[in-house]
């Protein structure tokens, strides 16, 4: 074990006996381990490889690692391999020994294993070859494809915690000016400017200060800050320890969504690692910085990602936002000066510190610096992270990157900003993703969710949807959100089963608008946004779904049927065999046919059909 | 602590510092309803009725906002009336009369307000009906000392009750506090000439050594003599009984 | 506890801890010792460790019964009042006793325009059990959870922590009936 590092200089010798310690021809495969891709089978492809590899007596020239989310989900399980540069996706366990024998040991391509780009036809070798990785700049994400996370000297070899060092050197006020030169913006999606708030807690009268991470990423479908957390916990840590210093804070806390576990894990591991090497802890690399810190859990509640409910949770109270006419830099946990930074935003800090503010600044647009990662998800061809600039357009992300609505079916909305934010129609894809542009159209960037919808969609019931998770994460404190949002939701409900009408819609309207005005936190405020976007540019939807009781998408269930279409129909009987209500009958080799009294929509029978014979209306 | 100057609907005020917006208007003549508030708790802004409009010193805009839990400032200009302000306290009402239809203090607001037709059906199956969920009771029972109800769950789903979903409240003393405090009057509370019932309990009344009626329960009482910030003497009487000792000491020969 | 009190704090903890086993169900773990050595792992007894406290309390004991919350309240030095309003507050946490297997199914923004609602509804409809509750012989709890961060594969389940990506209704329909008969999964 290595001691602990008494100054920068010891430091950089670490790295360097590290970097002697490697030999210099040796591959890696990097198998992303991230979250999608570990649930899609990688963690056996990994231990498949090592294992094959031993058997080859490989192990010398080549390692295969663990590491965190690459940002191709769709094609996991995901290998790259280093320094070659060549992405396998879909990789099996079968596909193992072929891929060491022939890739590694022999240097040829199993070409099965390539991705194929849906519009040139053409194999695409190396990772900047496809098409999803294209537009993307991965200032934050790229070492996740290298780092083995659950090592520090893995991130030090890398050159990790320079930044620190640096920092070091510069001093607190160097730092600060460096950080709102740089026009950083909170990545949670408020978009705060960082400098300032940083100084708003540095000027603060207080001897205690602290430092939070608000890893709760609550919006549904973004999980950017899970993928930093578990792929390169350090860079997370680093910037921490970064802005304490910059801020005078002596400690911090890192507060992980529970729902996130392997997060914690490795952020809690990362934390320990630092202390031992003397990284966190008293007089850090020899220096006047003494600062630590300690892993919290959420509990489940997605009003803890607002500030003031985050630090509530934090002193062991229910998680209820509280009005702020004095800033959390002043008087935050405990009642003392208190800066909270998104995972993302604090992520960013040490490329700051180490390329500079111009550098930051000239990536991205005027108001809106660096990069952003977006989760890409939804009707989408290629799932995944998405990381960057700002102002690159809907359009570049989601068919650039994406690759369009897959299934030949056609796009209709990209929803984005999370619970809070609202949907975006094909007319708008031109615009450029930051922190204002979208605003002014009824939605938001938000915290980096962007979720794709096609012409399978109903676009109430999205926001029925969206009201649905917001009542039931509202902490109840405010009578406008808490039984707001239950008759919001209630309401859409009507809609959506063929009860509403013309009066329905404006009473939705009109309690949406009580609701925005007068609930006390960001959760009731922006909870009407997704019901008033989809009003805006959706609203023909919500006419059909009153006036003529008829769901154009056909997903409503009160307002479609099931029905078999004679013309395709060949009797195999699967979906009567299926079907939970017996509801289908049919002798075999026979037209079937639904009975509609007994039939619940479950859609099973449309699911089993190889013949494509179920129609819905 | 130096005053602070503000308008409060174009008439000059002048407040304690450290007071709300509330507090300072009513206390200068302009009733702002306000349900979820009482002076000796800290304010949690939950009924959402005590909105004002309110422009700070050197700011152009003005915003919406609750006026129990804003504190006074030098240069404040309030307004605790108009018809946007109408509009929203009125929904904020209807939503409150969903969960206590029938409550005197609502139907009194809703008079004042012009809501004459309720826009929701009645809230059904809650656990404590015409519970309004603003948590006085709650914060009265904590700043006491006894803490004996909690806030249960959270959102719709949110009920005020004992802990651990307890028939009885194992904290509770008797000492009917919450009942006074609540603005719905939802809180059942049964006395007898000897007893006490509320939240599952039944409390054995102290009775005036004097004139024999029923002063408070003999749990509070124990309660307040453990803590020896109060004095000691003078439980034994109920309030009536002591001012007649008291005028009797007071008219005795020897004074 | 006022000061002066001819009954002290851990008295009074004692009879609440005791009223409280009492008050438990017959099956619930009334063995103190593993909520002692957990609150022990918190030498600072600090409030700000509640939550934390209650994730590892859960972990062992599989919910959060009675005893266990009243002896943290004393350890921390809380009410059972704010301990109770903070393990009701998070979704997290459960105060009744939980079943065996765990179902989830993640209706998150992208798995539900990828269909997860139709798979809520075919489990409720398998097990009998409403979504956030458990079976009433204790064998299966039905869950939802708002993403877990692997969306490419949704609309997804997970069962007793391993993932199932790409469910239908149909798949997910087959695998709970196989889960329950014979505590296996594919």
């Amino acid at each position: 074990m290595t001691a602990r590092l008494a100054d920068a200089g010891a430091l950089t010798r670490h790295r360097e006996a590290l970097a002697a310690g490697l030999s210099p021809s040796r591959g890696v495969i990097a198998v992303c381990v991230g979250t999608g891709c570990r649930a899609n089978g990688a963690l056996k492809v990994c231990e498949a490889l090592r294992a094959e590899v031993e058997a080859r007596g490989a192990a010398r020239e080549v390692e295969a690692r663990a590491t965190g989310c690459q940002g191709f989900c769709q094609g996991g399980p995901l290998l790259l391999l280093v320094p070659e540069g060549v992405v396998y996706q879909h990789v099996r366990v079968a596909d193992v020994p072929e891929i060491v024998e022939k890739t590694l040991l022999g240097g040829e391509l199993v070409e099965r294993l390539l991705f194929v780009d849906p519009v040139t036809d053409l194999q695409c070798r190396k990772e900047e070859e496809l098409p999803f990785y294209r537009p993307q700049q991965r200032v934050l994400l790229g070492a996740s494809g290298l780092l083995d996370p659950t090592s520090i000297d893995s991130y030090i070899a890398l050159g990790g915690y320079s930044a620190l060092a640096r920092a070091l050197e510069m001093g607190p006020e160097a730092v600060l000016e460096e950080v709102k030169r740089s026009g950083l913006r909170g990545r949670g999606g408020a978009g705060f400017p960082t400098g300032r708030k940083w100084e708003a807690c540095r000027k603060a009268e207080g001897e205690l200060k602290y430092v939070v991470c608000n890893a709760d990423e609550g919006d549904p479908g973004a999980f950017m800050d899970d993928a930093l957390l578990e792929g390169n916990p350090h860079s997370v840590l680093e910037g921490m320890i970064i802005g304490a210093l910059a801020m005078g804070a002596c400690e911090g806390h890192v507060y992980v969504r529970q729902e996130y576990p392997v997060a914690v894990e490795r952020i809690t591991r990362a934390v320990s690692q630092a202390r031992e090497l003397g990284l966190l802890g008293e007089a850090i690399l020899g220096s006047e910085l003494s600062f630590d810190l300690r892993v919290s859990r959420g509990g489940g509640a997605f009003v803890c990602g607002e500030a003031s409910a985050m630090m509530a949770s934090l002193e062991g109270r229910r998680g209820v936002p509280r009005r702020r006419l004095i800033h959390l830099s002043e008087r935050g946990l405990w009642g003392r000066p208190t800066n909270l930074n998104n995972v993302e935003t604090w992520a960013n800090v040490p490329h700051i510190v180490l390329k500079g503010a111009d550098w930051f600044a000239s990536i991205g647009t005027e108001g809106s610096s660096g990069t952003k990662i977006f989760s890409l998800v939804g009707k989408v061809a290629n799932t995944g992270l998405v990381e960057v600039p700002m102002g690159t357009t809907l359009r570049e992300i989601v068919f650039g990157a994406g690759g369009g609505v897959p299934d030949g079916k056609a796009f209709k909305a990209v929803q984005t900003g999370g619970p809070s934010g609202g949907c975006l129609p094909a007319d708008k894809l031109d615009l450029p993703v930051d922190f204002d542009t979208l605003e002014a159209e009824g939605s938001m960037m938000g915290s980096g969710g962007m979720i794709v919808m096609d012409e399978d969609t109903c676009m109430v019931d999205v926001a029925k949807y969206f009201l649905r998770f917001l009542a039931s994460e509202s902490c109840g404190n405010c009578t406008s959100c808490r039984d707001g949002l239950a008759l919001l939701h209630d309401l859409l409900g009507d809609i959506t089963e063929g009860r509403g009408t013309r009066a329905t819609i404006a009473l939705v309207e009109e309690l949406a608008d009580t609701v925005e005005a007068t609930s006390l936190c960001a959760l009731g405020t922006s909870a009407v946004n997704p019901v008033r976007s989809t009003l805006r540019y959706f609203r023909d939807e919500y006419l059909a779904h009153v006036d003529e009781k008829r769901c154009p998408a056909g997903v409503c269930k009160a307002l479609i049927s099931f029905s078999i279409d004679a013309e395709r129909c060949n009797g195999c009987t699967l979906c009567a065999v299926r079907c939970p209500q017996d509801a289908v009958a049919g002798e075999k080799k026979q037209l079937h046919s639904i009975d509609q009294e007994l039939c619940i929509k479950c859609g099973i029978c449309k699911d089993v059909c190889n013949r494509d014979a179920v129609l819905v209306q | 602590m130096v005053d602070v100057e503000l308008i409060i609907d174009d008439a000059q005020v002048t407040a304690a510092a450290g007071a709300s917006v509330l507090d300072a208007a009513r206390r200068a003549g302009v009733d702002i309803p306000a349900l979820c508030h009482h002076e000796a708790v800290p304010a949690i802004a939950s009924c959402r009725l005590c909105l004002m409009e309110v422009r700070r010193p050197g700011r152009d805009w003005v915003q919406l906002t609750t006026s129990c839990d804003y504190p006074v400032s030098a240069g404040l200009v309030v307004v605790t009336d108009s018809p946007h302000i109408r509009k929203h306290r009125a929904m904020n009402l209807q939503l409150l009369l969903r969960r206590a239809p029938d409550a005197p203090v609502l139907q009194r607001l809703a008079a004042q307000l012009g809501v004459t037709e309720p826009l929701f059906a009645p809230v059904t199956g809650e656990p404590l009906q015409d519970c309004i969920l603003c948590e006085l009771c709650v914060r009265v029972c904590s700043a006491l000392g006894y803490d004996a109800l909690a806030a249960i769950g959270r959102g719709d789903h949110k009920h005020i009750g004992p802990p651990f979903g307890q028939a009885a409240a194992m904290d509770c003393v008797g000492c009917g506090s919450c009942v006074e405090a609540c603005p719905t009057d939802c809180i059942a509370m049964k006395n007898t000439a000897t007893t006490r019932t509320i939240w599952g309990r039944t409390f054995e009344l102290l009775a005036c050594e004097r004139c024999g009626r029923p002063i408070t329960t003999e749990a509070l009482a124990a309660a307040m003599a453990a803590d020896k910030e109060l004095p000691a003497k003078g439980r034994e009487l109920c309030d009536v009984c002591k001012r007649r000792v008291l005028s009797e000491q007071l008219a005795s020969p020897g004074r | 506890m006022k000061e002066g009190s001819n009954v002290s704090d851990t008295e009074v903890a004692d009879a609440r801890r005791v009223a409280a086993m009492e008050r438990c169900p017959s099956d619930a773990p009334l063995d103190s010792s593993a909520t002692r050595t957990i609150l022990e792992r918190y030498p600072r007894r600090d409030p700000g460790d509640l939550v934390n406290i209650l994730h590892d309390l859960q972990a062992e004991l599989r919910y959060l019964p009675e005893p266990a919350l009243q002896e943290t309240a004393s350890y921390l030095g809380l009410s059972p009042t704010q301990v109770y309003g903070v393990a009701t507050f998070y979704h997290g946490f459960h105060t009744e006793p939980r079943g065996e297997h765990t179902c989830t199914v993640c209706v998150g923004t992208a798995c539900h325009v990828r269909g997860a609602a139709r798979l809520l509804e075919q489990l409720e409809r398998d097990t009998g059990v409403a979504s956030g509750g458990t079976a009433a012989d204790l064998s299966l709890n039905i869950e939802e959870v708002s993403c877990v961060g692997a969306c490419a594969i949704g609309p997804l389940v997970i069962v007793d922590g391993d993932t199932h990506g790409h469910m239908t209704p149909d798949s997910l329909s087959r695998m709970v009936t196989k889960l329950l008969d014979t505590g296996e999964q594919e």
